[in-house]
């Protein structure tokens, strides 16, 4: 029986840090610490524990605030700048693709008309077309992609910082 | 809960929300004097969380400039609905998950896993316990630093974000990611092997 009251007062201690205690159980457990030396030394210890890292301190190195601050400065720049280029470029892009979309049927009679002054077969003129279409739409992309992945480059995505 | 009470409490929540409103739009422009202001409050908090976790200082110093350019370019991802200091803990903590994970598998295991119930490992309980020992002679930093490094993470970082950080068990669910129960239980055992290492060091 004894062992069961010990027991239960140190599921209480730590409850108690944990997430407080019912009015009985606290009742319950002043009085069994006012009578149990060695349940009341746990308690005591318990509470040096969470005193000890109430305390804990942990200064910090003022540089290194300091140069973190500088960082975030410059990072900060640097990603206003890689937004407002890649703003820029798609407006660039959404411009380009209004006006291929729009001249498209000239393009298109273009090349029918080449295609029969020259006598080439109707495929070939097809695929230059085609092909005088879809290539700036393919360089314009692959430039985005790798503005992109610079711009994620540009700090700290790779792993912990140079000092 | 009285009139009086109420009211204090709407007034708080309605305060922490529209601060929270103000860091996520500075945020989003990337303000650069919002940074500032939250480093200069922040700062101590972050590298003592970080310093618990890693239990190294040169790494916690990385982890915490690491911790803000994060801060920096996933801003637009913080929800004003949560309080910012959860939000920085958490990238800080996933932070120090992924640098584990690349340096020391086995350390993400217990800082990372759900499995509930993390064992304190035998011999180094010991080498604490003799640590300990001379536990009236040390400055207390120093005790706690030792006893954090042997507690197992898992049970390391939810007394860091209790006793430390002040944090409620709700907002350290946030913060590690895992359900209030597990939270809780975390709590429970890690308070206990804290009790048990400095019973263990003045035994």
């Amino acid at each position: 029986m004894k062992g069961e009251s010990h027991e239960r007062t140190q599921k209480l201690l730590v409850a108690a840090r944990v997430e407080g205690l019912s009015a009985a159980d606290q009742a319950w457990l002043d009085s069994h610490l006012t009578a149990c030396a060695g349940c009341m030394a746990q308690a005591e210890s318990l509470e040096r524990a969470v005193a000890a890292l109430h305390s804990f301190q942990a200064p910090v190195n003022p540089a290194i605030v300091d140069e973190t601050r500088r960082r975030l400065h410059l990072r900060a720049q640097e990603l206003h700048e890689h937004e407002a280029r890649m703003r820029a470029l798609w407006v660039t892009c959404a411009l380009s693709w209004i006006l291929g979309a729009l001249s498209a049927p000239a393009l298109w009679w273009g090349f029918e008309w080449i295609g029969q002054r020259i006598d080439a077969p109707k495929a070939v003129w097809i695929t230059a077309f085609v092909l005088w279409w879809v290539t700036p739409a393919a360089v314009v992309g692959a430039v985005v992609a790798c503005h992109r992945s610079r711009g994620l480059r540009g700090n700290g995505h790779e792993g912990i910082l140079p000092r | 809960m009285s009139a009086a009470a109420c009211w204090f409490v709407n007034s708080a929540s309605n305060a922490m929300e529209h601060e929270g409103q103000a860091i996520a739009r500075g945020l989003r422009r990337r303000d650069p004097d919002l940074l500032d202001r939250l480093i200069e409050r922040y700062h101590y908090r972050l590298y003592r969380y970080l310093l618990c976790l890693t239990g190294n200082r040169e790494t916690a110093e990385d982890l915490f400039q690491e911790t803000w350019i994060r801060v920096l370019e996933r801003g637009r991802q913080y929800d004003p609905k949560s309080k910012f200091e959860a939000w920085l803990f958490a990238i800080a903590r996933n932070l120090v998950i992924d640098l584990q994970r690349r340096r020391q598998p086995r350390f993400v295991d217990l800082l990372d896993s759900h499995a509930e119930e993390p064992e304190l490992p035998e011999s180094e309980s010991r080498e604490l316990f003799s640590a300990l020992a001379l536990v009236e002679q040390r400055e207390t930093s120093e005790w706690v630093s030792a006893a954090m490094r042997n507690l197992p993470a898992a049970y390391r970082e939810v007394l860091v974000l209790r006793f430390q950080e002040e944090m409620g068990l709700e907002e350290m669910a946030e913060v590690v990611s895992a359900p209030l129960p597990t939270v809780k239980s975390r709590l429970y055992r890690g308070l206990e092997a804290m009790r048990q290492m400095l019973e263990g060091g003045r035994a």
